[in-house]
């Protein structure tokens, strides 16, 4: 394919081209790379725990009849102390977590890796496409999961290390930082894997990484913030054969350009996206997409984007030709009761015609005490053979991208009710397609939050 | 129930199907979509709908929102003794002068089916309104669950806004391809005049291309509606109602 008309399309819309609610644009986070077709992807939120602070959380999780299953986690924010233990049957999220902070430094024991630079040593790479500001106002947290032991000594003289198990492989890494700048060192058993510089501000960010058969990788992304809204360009070149070292499945493209445009204002906030990339096999792709977030009166809001797809995401995939998006979004009420619409069309001609894939969705929130809330979400979608169509639903902890198939239906309840000795939350999903059996899951959860000894009220 | 199926789906009437001018219409609103009425703190409401091929449906419903608690039962009877169902529903919900929500459930039981067969379908569903400049927006998904004996009309999620100005109302409903159907979405608009107790509205539907006028009037409690929507194929659906309502006190 010819990415040329795509390229100047998207780079038009990206030089061309909203700040995200709590929730809007949730539905533009994307998958990793590497996330299975047609399966759930639960993506952890940080700072789940609030400061100075511990959470016992008990709960139950089932799935139509089968036998339910124990979930349980444990949570604490100190001044110079955090951590957390998760345990749940098929929980992907399960596992410790332990970290510390001292005026000589930081260290933390973890399932997943820190991300140093843009993750071609220590980390995971951000795909080209990924909405960064959605994930970033989700507070998602993408890294590989794995064993990793990091420490840090110094301030803006620093030394990193780590020491992990990921991809089948023990991993060890030396970072020596001096202000923005870095220098990386990273090894397996089988000797010096990769080595790096990186350069992190508040509006530059950037990475080369070498590694051992001297291939490369470099990755720069910078920020401008001006009059006319913040501007954020990325570039990506290097070696086909360059992998990630913690996460290979998600090298994705060895070359990409991307644009990305905001705007923040009292009343209309546009955004835009543009978007490049080659993979190493010679396969391209190509995104560009402009939504724009509209206040209307009485705290309501008006989300209308549109969206197109070329290429592959995956090496060695099957080309997926061009695809064409549109979605709406009404969302308003008050602190009593809110309710969300959404409609969303992606199609294979121009205009979303031809339509492959098909959402439609209605919330209601009440407000059933204070602090108590019950929401209900219907959706109905319909979903082609090879099209993606993932339902995102949020948790204290976690966003999971629910996959849809097929056509059909999806009701979701959830009551969140404060009681004196914690916080109870209850969710019933029932999905129904046009294959029989429907299938329902359950949640019940129990949740205690305390402050710690000494803490400020 | 197939035959009442096929005739159904194309009229789009159900068992508490009342006609109105606002797609917010008293108890039978609150039972059909799960969208409760705040106007009326009680009301009570008789429905008698006629299919082609001398077809018909009678309800009888009663509900009313009084502290911020909306909730309606009815039943119905369609069809002849050996070729019909019964019906009975009831809703439960919230009800605020900005907006409004509620559960809905429904149980049938098909006379026609043999002793092979089950009797017995139930569907629930629920449904929210709320109130935005110059009108409302609504959402139902009123077969959210189903179980049992298939309904006789399937139906998907509708979306609607409704716009006001003084004298006339004008609403736009999506509603999204029903579960188990190979079909785009509908839409149906509807252009209604108002002048004091009397409405009277046009409808227009799509895929295929239909229409439907209704005429509405009260005096005091008493209120009374009609709608007549066409068929493609077969005669017209009537559909008349006759109710009394007590009005709301303005809070």
């Amino acid at each position: 394919m010819t990415i040329r008309p795509v390229a100047a399309a998207a780079f038009a819309v990206g030089l061309a081209l909203a700040p995200l609610a709590a929730q809007t644009g949730a539905d533009t986070i994307e998958p990793p790379i590497d996330a299975a077709d047609n399966s759930d992807v639960t993506l952890e939120r940080a700072d789940s725990v609030s400061a100075e602070s511990v959470e016992l959380e008990l709960g139950l999780d089932g799935r139509g009849t089968s036998p339910a299953r124990r979930a349980r986690a444990l949570r604490f924010r100190g001044s110079d102390l955090e951590g957390s233990v998760r345990e749940g049957g098929e929980d992907p999220l399960s596992g410790a977590e332990l970290g510390g902070r001292a005026s000589a430094g930081a260290w933390r024991m973890s399932r997943k890796a820190p991300q140093w630079g843009r993750g071609w040593l220590v980390g995971a790479p951000a795909a080209p496409w990924s909405d960064a500001r959605a994930e970033a106002a989700a507070r998602l947290t993408g890294g590989p999961r794995g064993d990793a032991a990091w420490g840090r000594l110094g301030g803006d003289t620093r030394l990193e290390g780590l020491a992990g198990h990921f991809a089948r492989r023990d991993i060890a890494a030396l970072r020596a930082g001096w202000t923005c700048a870095s220098l990386t060192v990273a090894s397996t058993r089988a000797g010096v894997q990769g080595v790096g510089i990186g350069y992190e501000s508040d509006s530059l960010a950037g990475e080369f990484a070498l590694d051992r058969a001297h291939r490369w990788r470099g990755e720069l992304s910078a920020v401008f913030e001006r009059p006319v809204g913040r501007l954020g360009l990325t570039v990506r070149a290097g070696s086909a054969e360059f992998r990630s070292l913690l996460v290979p499945a998600r090298s994705g493209p060895s070359q990409a350009l991307g644009a990305a445009w905001d705007r923040e204002g009292r009343i209309v906030r546009p955004r835009a996206q543009g978007a490049l990339w080659r993979f190493g096999s010679g396969e391209t792709g190509a995104r560009g997409m402009l939504e724009v977030d509209l206040s209307l009166a009485q705290h309501a809001a008006l989300t209308l984007g549109l969206e197109e797809q070329r290429g592959v995401r995956r090496e060695h995939s099957a080309p997926r030709g061009m695809r064409q998006g549109w979605w709406g979004e009404w969302r308003g009420g008050s602190d009593l009761a809110a309710m969300e619409l959404r409609l969303e069309t992606w199609g294979r001609g121009a205009r979303a015609e031809d339509a492959v894939r098909a959402m439609s969705r209605a919330a209601f929130e009440v407000r059933t005490s204070p602090g108590g809330r019950l929401r209900v979400e219907h959706a109905v979608f319909r979903s082609g053979s090879g099209e993606s169509l993932r339902l995102p639903e949020f948790d204290a902890d976690r966003v999971v991208l629910r996959a849809l198939t097929g056509a059909g239906e999806r009701t979701r309840v959830e009551w969140t009710l404060p009681t004196p000795a914690g916080r109870v939350r209850a969710g019933w999903s029932y999905t129904a397609t046009a294959k029989p059996p429907a299938h329902t899951q359950w949640t019940l959860r129990w949740a205690r939050r305390a402050r710690l000894k000494g803490a400020p009220s | 129930m197939l035959a009442a199926a096929l005739l159904a789906t194309e009229a789009r009437a159900q068992e508490f199907a009342v006609p109105g001018a606002s797609a917010v219409n008293g108890p039978g609103s609150f039972l059909d979509r799960g969208l409760p009425d705040i106007r009326a703190s009680g009301a009570v409401a008789a429905l008698d709908t006629r299919w082609p091929l001398d077809l018909s449906e009678r309800s009888l419903m009663i509900g009313g929102a009084r502290h911020g608690v909306a909730a309606a039962a009815g039943v119905s009877r369609a069809g002849s003794e050996a070729f019909g169902w019964s019906g009975a529903g009831l809703a439960l919900g919230f009800a605020d002068r900005l907006a409004a929500a509620g559960i809905r459930g429904l149980i049938r039981r098909d006379d026609g089916a043999t002793e092979f067969e089950p009797h017995l379908g139930v569907e629930a569903g629920a449904g929210g309104w709320m109130r935005i400049p110059f009108g409302s927006v609504w959402a139902s998904a009123p077969q959210a669950w189903l179980d049992g004996v298939a309904p006789p009309l399937a139906r998907g999620l509708s979306i609607g806004v409704e716009l006001e100005s003084p004298g006339v109302l004008f609403s736009i409903e999506r509603e999204a391809p029903r579960r188990g159907i190979v079909e785009g979405a509908g839409h149906t608009a509807r252009l209604a005049l108002v002048w004091s107790g009397v409405s009277a509205w046009i409808e227009a539907r799509d895929d295929p291309w239909r229409g439907g006028i209704g005429l509405e009037a009260s005096a005091g409690a008493l209120r009374v509606a009609t709608q007549v929507d066409s068929h493609p194929v077969l005669a017209p659906t009537v559909r008349l109602s006759v109710g009394l309502e007590r009005r709301a006190r303005a809070s």
